[in-house]
């Protein structure tokens, strides 16, 4: 029975690339949750599997060579593995949607924005051509662009001009889950702060939910609420903000903190993470971490962790945390 | 002495619009041994400046002393004898490299072409040599770049510009294309080199905590010009133009205990082509008024060794 207070329930998702060269294990056995109004960070270096969880969410992965598995997939009331394709179009664009990491090539070149943002409300509002034209326009207001230049083409506007096209559009249907996939990467920080800012009051105007596909951890500390940090497909420590940021526990997230230059002190010498992350065609028989960490003894490379809860609502997957006098060293003063 | 000096440096490009003015007047110095990070958004002019000093593209105006010699006026032979002492690194570690050379091949190319080596088996010697500074493992000497990922890639890169035993390295935004992990590798690696090898940088990057943690001193571009310049330290701690306060107060910081006000700015920086003869940034600024319009503000010097360009500070006014 699915729970009603959460808008999204996954549990165990796998997403396996079968290609020439082997299987790509994109993303191995992840539970992911998230309760109405709320946003989740999901945090990761490339190749972690964030974007690969996003499209699984959506049913966007391509198959074949992709193949999801997963023991259950609630999103926003609907069972998406049950679902037949031709429900899905249904929900997505409606229910969910999705904002997409490069602006330049999210957008059809061929169709004027304000065309592109009443597609989506002509289908699932079932407007007629004019009204669904006229809530374009008004779409675009709200993100900040003056509604003269909703008979424009993409070309005629710059990189974040584009990704608030791409915001009005994805907020268009006022969906219940928004998936923000690396939203303002591509764009320059002044920029950056006004999308971010734009899509705040967006999400809290509509109560939309959100999950939020970052690699930057400034931006996780001012957008979200909870946050599932990933590596090599899998989740290796989940929390709420405060959690993951002041009570740290796994060393992949405390690497990626001493990875990022302190603002306030530039003195202060960045402590990499040393090698590289494994290849998803051969990941490492215990901890996909384990080559890379610290802290690392012999059984890490053997066994693999389970994610444990440790606290609250705070879970980490590392079998130090077995010993219990085992501490990192952030965090502890 | 000043190992590089940059006086009034102009790079305009025709356009089928008219005259775009990628680099508009810039005038700086960098001392041995030292970091100078160039700081702005996309189209400042930031990356044509790092390029018109080495003269990848000629500057339509201004002077380049390099340790005393004026770059601008070097015939080609001398050119390519200041080349050994100033060298580049550049963004993209994907496309920066020959994909048809192996490593060491790329890596002894710079040193047979300028013949500071001739024997041969001295520069294999000197290939392995930079294969360590560098730290990639030496089996990799017969590979080709495809085989690398970006970290592996950027550090060739590294080993290239070093090959020559340069004075001088432009780093074009050397570690925006890497994940922070690996960011932080090749950042710790170029300042064991500048510790060791007593290197300056020309640090290019939009990255406003990596050029705080980086350099020792600070030049933020806005539409080619500088806007502002002092020690890093300064600069973050009494920032002065509406532009450098507005950058600072956008750099999302991952330490929840910090909350800052933000200053969002209004619209998206304007085309180069054809600026008018105002202030720069005034059409974004938020502190704007009347004479803002009525022409370009000269750098005002603050504090000791601190310039701004913006009509509403005086030099009395710094004590605010």
């Amino acid at each position: 029975m699915p729970d009603a207070n959460l808008i999204l329930e996954i549990k165990n998702l796998d997403v396996c690339y079968k290609t020439e060269d082997g299987d790509v294990h994109a993303v191995n056995g992840i539970d992911l949750q998230l309760g109405y109004h709320k946003t989740l960070g999901l945090v990761g270096e490339t190749g972690a599997g964030k974007t690969t969880t996003a499209l699984s969410l959506l049913r966007l992965i391509p198959d074949p060579p992709g193949i999801i598995e997963c023991d259950t997939m609630i999103v926003a009331g609907n069972d998406m593995l049950k679902m037949p394709v031709s429900e899905l179009e249904g929900i997505r664009g409606k229910d969910i949607s999705m904002i997409f990491q490069d602006p330049m090539t999210a957008l059809n070149p061929v169709f004027t924005v304000g065309e592109q943002i009443a597609e989506s409300l002509e289908i699932h509002e079932h407007l007629s051509k004019s009204d669904a034209y006229e809530r374009a326009i008004q779409m675009l207001e709200t993100v900040g662009i003056p509604r003269s230049r909703g008979n424009e083409f993409p070309h005629q506007f710059s990189g974040g001009m584009k990704q608030r096209v791409v915001i009005a559009i994805a907020l268009a249907c006022n969906p219940k889950l928004l998936i923000a996939d690396e939203p303002t990467t591509a764009l320059d920080v002044t920029i950056q702060a006004q999308v971010l800012e734009l899509m705040k009051t967006l999400k809290d105007k509509n109560d939309t939910s959100m999950i939020l596909i970052t690699h930057d951890l400034g931006i996780v500390a001012e957008v979200c609420d909870e946050v599932a940090v990933m590596y090599a497909g899998r989740i290796v420590e989940k929390g709420s903000l405060r959690e993951i940021f002041d009570e740290t526990l796994h060393p992949y997230t405390e690497g990626l903190f001493n990875s990022l230059p302190n603002i306030n002190d530039r003195s202060a010498k960045l402590k990499p993470i040393q090698g590289l992350m494994p290849d998803p065609t051969d990941l490492p028989p215990g901890c996909t971490f384990a080559p890379r960490c610290g802290y690392a003894k012999d059984e890490c490379l053997r066994r693999q962790p389970r994610l444990a809860c440790m606290a609250g609502t705070h879970y980490v997957s590392c079998l130090a945390y077995e010993r219990s006098d085992f501490h990192i060293g952030r965090g502890k003063h | 002495m000043a190992l590089l000096e940059v006086k009034n440096l102009k790079k305009y490009f025709k356009t089928s619009h008219g005259m775009l003015h990628a680099v508009d007047d810039v005038s700086f110095t960098l001392e041995k041994g030292k970091t100078l990070g160039l700081v702005g958004e996309s189209g400042c002019g930031k990356s044509t400046t790092g390029r018109a000093i080495l003269r990848l593209i000629e500057p339509t105006s201004g002077e380049v002393f390099f340790d005393g010699v004026n770059v601008i006026k070097a015939n080609r032979q001398g050119m390519r004898k200041l080349r050994e002492s100033m060298q580049i690194i550049f963004q993209d570690p994907f496309s920066s490299l020959d994909p048809k050379k192996t490593l060491s091949q790329l890596i002894s190319e710079p040193i047979r072409e300028s013949r500071i080596i001739r024997n041969k088996v001295d520069v294999e010697q000197r290939v392995l040599e930079l294969f360590d500074t560098v730290g990639l493992s030496t089996r990799l000497i017969n590979s080709y770049p495809h085989e690398l990922d970006g970290g592996r890639r950027q550090r060739i890169g590294i080993a290239r510009a070093l090959a020559m035993e340069p004075k001088m390295i432009v780093c074009d935004e050397p570690v925006s294309a890497l994940d922070v992990s690996i960011q932080a590798q090749i950042l710790n690696l170029l300042e064991e080199l500048q510790d060791s090898k007593g290197v300056s940088y020309i640090f290019i990057t939009h990255d406003l905590s990596v050029v705080n943690h980086f350099s020792d001193d600070i030049a933020v571009m806005y539409l080619g010009q500088i806007v502002e310049k002092a020690s890093a330290d300064e600069l973050f701690k009494n920032p002065i133009h509406p532009y450098t306060k507005a950058l600072l107060s956008a750099i999302p910081i991952p330490d929840l205990s910090v909350r800052k006000n933000r200053i969002i700015l209004k619209g998206e920086i304007v085309s180069p082509v054809n600026l008018p003869d105002e202030c720069r940034f005034c059409k974004r600024c938020n502190e704007t008024s009347e004479e803002c319009s009525k022409g370009i503000p000269a750098q005002v010097e603050v504090n000791p060794g601190h310039f701004v360009a913006c009509f509403h500070c005086k030099p009395a006014m710094s004590r605010n």
